[in-house]
């Protein structure tokens, strides 16, 4: 139905021109070139080496500098013609060279003030020692052992004394002691196991000719400037982040002549002509043809026949209004070129299962607004997209809530009175109290499947008869249509017609239908009793089609689940307001807004999924298989920047 | 406190415990998973925490439940506790096993298939929608019993 028509074609021209076609054909975005993809990373490779770097030193500066981040969804609109302008001055300034030299000038730095800063803190404790370090290290008659004692074992170390050794305390810190110690070299050995046994940790001090306070001096002046190269380097990356933009520019431009020169690189025809062939939508054919032969009149575009086997691409196409219900037809993917687009079929189904699925009134307009800004604020056509979408939701939500459901969990009779006719109008608009008749809305979600159901029969009946199979379209779908329901208005005729003349004819349609059933869904078998024999199993159907119909229950149970959140939730909030005195107010505040936000946000999720569940199990397996590639013309492509 | 009330809070403690269980389990087994694909890409979080959260969905239907016995008993919702027979009480106790058992079973099972499916966000995070309809094939039996349970305790008159 809005499945895009496709048509293969093939474009020749002069080998001298192809630069310049193949820009044309990137400019204009309709053809789908066949290969481009695979060839797309050999033929890109001289491209590749500007393009990692200037992507590692947009990332580099997105994670350094928060607010860039922000910069594609919310970013600038730039012309391709402004762009091509700047991209060559922007790329001799080498901005992303630059980033990069200091991401490590950066990383260096960091390192050697770490080492400096655990340097200092080892030579902290030794700054009383006024020998120069070289001295201490050298080794004469007498040697010094330099180390740390827990205060409480310094007794330990009287025993030294009667050896040729004394020790000296140097710094005292918490329950550390450090010592230096000298030693006759004689009697080392004793004397270390004197220390060893009052748990003494010899530290070694580096060598050099100062002492202790002029090495931290050193050190402080060396850690002054390392830092002082840190700012400076990330002052000029901060400068820099401010002109991200233009990183992203020629990032991107690169991109583009990447897979420009991607097609290129697709093998010519002959020594004067090239050849490319692909799949251009068939409304954009003249349009193509009329440009190449104006600007390129050597040219040729032929129109081919697909070779056997070969499957055009999918592009959906459908009205604004409808478009962002492709959103959840992607989710499950594109259906073949030979189905239907599921899109519009299933967006009105969709949207009244969301409304039903939240069922709050004030939660529909909650949403319709939060995603009514935020769709305005965001550029990004993918977002835009989701938002639209759940601005529906948030209407339709709004809709079923007035009918079936509360306002933020309370009875529409408690709606400021102030709102006068308004409120009336609410009022009696809410026919049903989903708390009181729960059976009442099990019943409409019932029959709603009951309707998504057949409609999905009927989208195959369709096809069917579209393609020509008219045995099939009559005995497989047609009659299913009629037996299941005739089984229906059997089922609720005792309800809803007290039996009578409905329920007599209902019953003569559906054993009809039974027994034709049984007579022809066999007949694909040669044997007459196979034939007999899987036409009374195929009635077992039956069974699949109830519980796709009693899925739909979770519409209810959904519904339900909103309603008494909300409720909880002004309970809680009561208790709050009466049980502490002056502030329960601001907590019975806070408990309102975090309260239903939280089930808002948990309902839609919910109900998002749920309502689409119920497209791809329930729906979309009467009439269509998926598994359609999508249409991807050779365009000018971009990843950071909107392209107008 | 007559027996009868006391089963009916058994069977609210029930559905709140085994389902809240449930859902933690598979919230947690959803979650570390969520988080070793964070680790090699930070900036998938949003799409993770949305799966990670699924299974805990089961926990949510087992506080409705108990809520619901809570409100029909009169412990919430003011007017005070009613007198609740002995046979009441037991109806009140079953009407929470489903959502109760299926809750526990679901809320670990469906952490299953939410960690697996932190996979696709991981390699084809523009797939990621998919992940989430797999996680909610799970939920629809939990679905199916909380709504169970919701229509037997309000078939219990008091």
């Amino acid at each position: 139905m809005s499945i895009a028509k496709m048509q293969k074609v093939m474009l020749i021209g002069m080998n001298r021109q192809k630069r310049l076609v193949i820009d044309l054909l990137q400019e204009m975005g309709v053809m789908q070139i066949e290969e481009a993809e695979s060839l797309q990373t050999t033929a890109g490779a001289p491209y590749d080496a500007v393009i990692s770097e200037y992507e590692s030193a947009i990332t580099f500066l997105m994670q350094t500098f928060p607010k860039v981040e922000k910069g594609p969804v919310f970013g600038d609109c730039i012309s391709y013609v402004e762009m091509k302008k700047c991209v060559k001055d922007v790329f001799k300034k080498k901005l992303a060279r630059r980033v990069i030299v200091l991401e490590r000038e950066l990383a260096n730095a960091r390192e050697a003030e770490n080492g400096l800063t655990s340097e200092m803190e080892k030579l902290l404790p030794w700054q009383e020692l006024p020998l120069p370090l070289e001295y201490i290290s050298s080794e004469h008659s007498v040697i010094y052992i330099t180390g740390v004692i827990p205060k409480e074992k310094l007794h330990l170390l009287e025993g030294i004394s009667s050896l040729q050794a004394a020790y000296e305390l140097v710094h005292e810190r918490g329950e550390d002691a450090y010592l230096i110690v000298a030693v006759s070299r004689k009697e080392l050995e004793q004397v270390k196991e004197v220390l060893t046994n009052a748990s003494f940790v010899p530290i070694s001090l580096p060598v050099s000719p100062r002492t202790v306070k002029e090495e931290l001096a050193e050190i402080r002046k060396a850690l002054f400037e390392v830092r002082r190269r840190r700012e400076e380097a990330m002052r000029e990356l901060a400068s820099i982040s401010e002109r991200v933009f233009e990183l992203m520019l020629v990032h991107d431009y690169f991109m583009q002549r990447r897979s420009a020169s991607a097609v290129a690189s697709i093998p010519g025809a002959t020594l004067y002509t090239f050849a490319l062939s692909g799949w251009v939508k068939k409304k954009d054919i003249d349009r193509l043809k009329r440009r190449l032969s104006s600007q390129f009149p050597s040219s040729l575009l032929i129109e081919l026949e697909p070779a056997e086997g070969e499957v055009a691409p999918v592009a959906l196409e459908n009205h604004p209004l409808v478009q962002p219900f492709e959103s959840v037809t992607r989710i499950y993917g594109l259906p073949l070129y030979s189905e239907v687009d599921p899109t519009p079929l299933l967006s009105v189904f969709f949207i009244v299962f969301f409304g039903i699925c939240i069922g709050d009134a004030g939660y529909g307009l909650a949403l319709a607004i939060a995603a009514a800004i935020l769709g305005w604020k965001i550029r990004d056509a993918g977002a835009k997209r989701l938002l639209r979408l759940l601005f529906y939701g948030g209407i339709a939500t709004f809709a079923a809530g007035s009918i079936l459901g509360g306002w933020f969990g309370f009875e529409p009779s408690s709606l400021p009175p102030f709102l006068g006719g308004v409120r009336d109008f609410f009022i009696r608009l809410r026919f049903i109290d989903p708390m009181r008749d729960t059976l009442k809305i099990l019943v409409i979600a019932l029959s709603m499947g009951f309707l998504q159901v057949i409609f999905g029969l009927s989208v195959s009946l369709y096809i069917k008869l579209r393609d020509g199979d008219y045995v099939s379209a009559i005995f497989d779908k047609l009659l299913w249509i009629i037996y299941l329901i005739s089984l229906a208005l059997f089922g609720v005729s005792k309800a809803l017609f007290h039996g009578g003349e409905v329920r007599r004819i209902s019953m003569y349609v559906f054993i009809a239908s039974a027994a034709l059933l049984v007579l022809t869904q066999g007949r694909g078998r040669k044997n007459l009793l196979l034939k007999f024999g899987s036409g009374v199993l195929s009635l077992y159907n039956t069974v699949g089609y109830l519980s796709d119909v009693l899925s739909y229950s979770r519409l209810l149970a959904l519904g339900l689940t909103t309603s008494i959140i909300a409720m909880v939730v002004n309970l809680i909030a009561q208790m709050t307001k009466e049980g502490i005195p002056i502030l329960g107010y601001i907590f019975m505040f806070l408990i309102l807004v975090v309260g239903h936000i939280f089930n808002i946000a948990v309902n839609v999720l919910g109900s998002f999924i749920h309502s689409s569940r119920l497209q791809f199990v329930e729906f979309f397996s009467k009439f269509m298989e998926g598994g359609g590639e999508e249409f991807r013309p050779f365009k000018r492509d971009s990843k950071y920047l909107l392209i107008e | 406190m007559t027996t009868g009330l006391a089963l009916s809070i058994l069977g609210a403690a029930l559905a709140v415990a085994l389902a809240g269980i449930g859902s933690a389990v598979g919230v947690s087994i959803a979650g570390e998973a969520c988080a070793g694909v964070t680790t090699e890409d930070p900036k998938k979080f949003g799409r993770l925490i949305l799966l990670q959260v699924l299974p805990g969905t089961q926990g949510v239907y087992g506080l409705l439940a108990a809520i619901m016995i809570m409100l029909n008993v009169g412990i919430l919702g003011g007017g005070g506790i009613k007198e609740i027979q002995l046979s009441t009480g037991f109806e009140l106790l079953l009407s929470s096993l489903p959502v109760a058992i299926v809750g526990l079973i679901s809320g670990i099972y469906q952490g299953k298939v939410a960690a697996a499916g932190a996979a696709i966000v991981a390699k084809r995070p523009e797939e990621g929608g998919k992940a989430i309809i797999y996680a909610a094939m799970v939920e629809t039996y939990a679905v199916f019993g909380l709504l169970i349970s919701l229509l037997l305790i309000q078939g219990v008159k008091i």
